[in-house]
């Protein structure tokens, strides 16, 4: 039980102090959980993490479901996700219950109007970092899909049903080509280069481990030039071929680590 | 009965809300916009200002809000919550104990290759729909959304872009 209270109080801290999704919710958990309480290994968090922003719903919760329950089973889960989801459902609904009387005030409704733009700019500005990297096709096809939404007003549910329909196909005709696993995949493609703090640190504790695996960040010239020496190693243990390509790559698509 | 449709919609953005926040917005948007009437675009622009500026997913934010202002109730919010949520934990539970199987499966790794232009373009769709007249009031709306758009191109923190563009509304309307 007691357990269960720490992991709920944890979480509640988690999900007062994530704004703005998932991956502003990492560095919080990286203290709170990793570093702090050492309930989870840092590597075997990372590979969770891949799976969280796998698999449907928003990205925190997922991350939170993960996390309680590699430390206390079903019932770890949730007092996870209620601490993450409490905070932020007792304020939505403060300001629901009184945001009506609020927004005939003068004030309030103009700064709503200078708001809304900035939002649509939000929104925008990480479609730039997400779609680097990806083939011509599939951006078209993201455009298309995106036109066809807005515009016609069909559900982005068929997309994104017929995109995994796609994929399956493509992955059982398909002999070669495809990462080695999930992880790689995710590099490619989702701003998965999250930095953490102390990422020099996990290196070399993986080197003194003797297990060499790049790290999802890859963003230090030293950093660089050890995991390129590493590769040839890498690649005779069994696969990871994209350490030397994944490791050129440039920090800029970290997101929310700075929050 | 709408307690039954609030479950069933926000079961089907739980469920189908590949991608995290943003690439959720759409559906969302689809879902309580266009099919249900349940909030206009405007105000879901203004809940994500708010989402951006509470701690929270928008996802949840939005169940939450949503929940409330279609039953008047907290139960309406309760429920909205909780089916938003559902998916994710039954999901990630059988996740996390086959982890290590699914992360090398080959058809895990396709169709997800082959979602993520997808997601992206359900990002787009989100942004598009919310440039409409109702959000791009003049020109004045235009030059808020190129300088925001600027500085988060340069990383500059979103809770303080909010904030400013909140305050850009008290100058110029």
């Amino acid at each position: 039980m007691k357990k269960y209270l720490s992991i709920f109080w944890s979480f509640i801290k988690i999900g007062t102090f994530t704004f703005g999704g998932g991956y502003a919710m990492i560095p919080i958990i990286e203290r709170e959980i990793i570093d702090k309480k050492k309930w989870i290994a840092k590597d075997e968090f990372l590979d969770l993490l891949t799976l969280a922003q796998a698999a449907p719903g928003p990205i925190s919760l997922n991350t939170s479901v993960f996390v309680g329950y590699r430390v206390a089973g079903y019932w770890g889960a949730i007092a996870a996700i209620l601490g993450v989801i409490i905070p932020s459902f007792v304020i939505i609904l403060a300001i629901a219950v009184y945001l009506d009387d609020f927004r005939s005030n003068r004030y309030v409704n103009a700064a709503f109007k200078g708001m809304r733009p900035a939002v649509v700019a939000l929104i925008t500005t990480p479609i730039i970092g997400l779609v680097r990297g990806m083939g011509v096709w599939k951006i078209l096809a993201a455009i298309a899909a995106a036109f066809i939404v807005s515009l016609l007003g069909v559900s982005p549910i068929y997309f994104i049903i017929a995109g995994a329909v796609v994929g399956l196909l493509y992955a059982h005709f398909n002999k070669k080509g495809l990462p080695p696993n999930l992880s790689e995949e995710a590099a490619e493609e989702l701003p998965m280069q999250i930095e953490l703090q102390d990422s020099a640190d996990i290196e070399a504790e993986r080197e003194a481990l003797g297990t060499i695996r790049p790290t999802r960040v890859g963003n230090r010239k030293n950093e660089t030039a050890r995991v390129k020496s590493a590769t040839g190693e890498a690649e005779k243990s069994g696969g990871r071929q994209t350490a030397g390509r994944r490791s050129h790559r440039k920090p800029d698509k970290k997101r929310g680590g700075g929050v | 009965m709408i307690y039954l449709h609030l479950f069933l919609s926000y079961l089907k953005i739980g469920f189908f809300g590949f991608g995290g926040g943003y690439a959720m917005l759409s559906l969302i948007q689809n879902e309580i916009v266009v099919q249900r009437g349940w909030l206009t675009n405007e105000q879901l622009a203004d809940i994500i200002a708010i989402s951006q500026i509470t701690p929270g997913p928008i996802a949840i934010n939005s169940a939450t809000y949503v929940g409330y202002s279609v039953t008047g109730t907290v139960w309406g919010s309760v429920i909205a919550t909780f089916s938003v949520c559902l998916p994710a934990l039954t999901i990630m539970l059988l996740a996390t104990k086959f982890y290590l199987k699914l992360r090398s499966n080959k058809y895990l790794i396709g169709a997800m290759s082959f979602m993520r232009p997808m997601m992206i373009g359900m990002i787009l769709a989100a942004a598009l729909m919310l440039l409409n007249p109702a959000t791009f009031i003049d020109f004045k709306s235009w030059i808020i959304f190129a300088g925001v758009f600027i500085a988060a191109v340069r990383k500059v923190n979103p809770i303080l872009l909010i904030f400013l563009s909140a305050c850009m509304g008290l100058l110029l309307y």
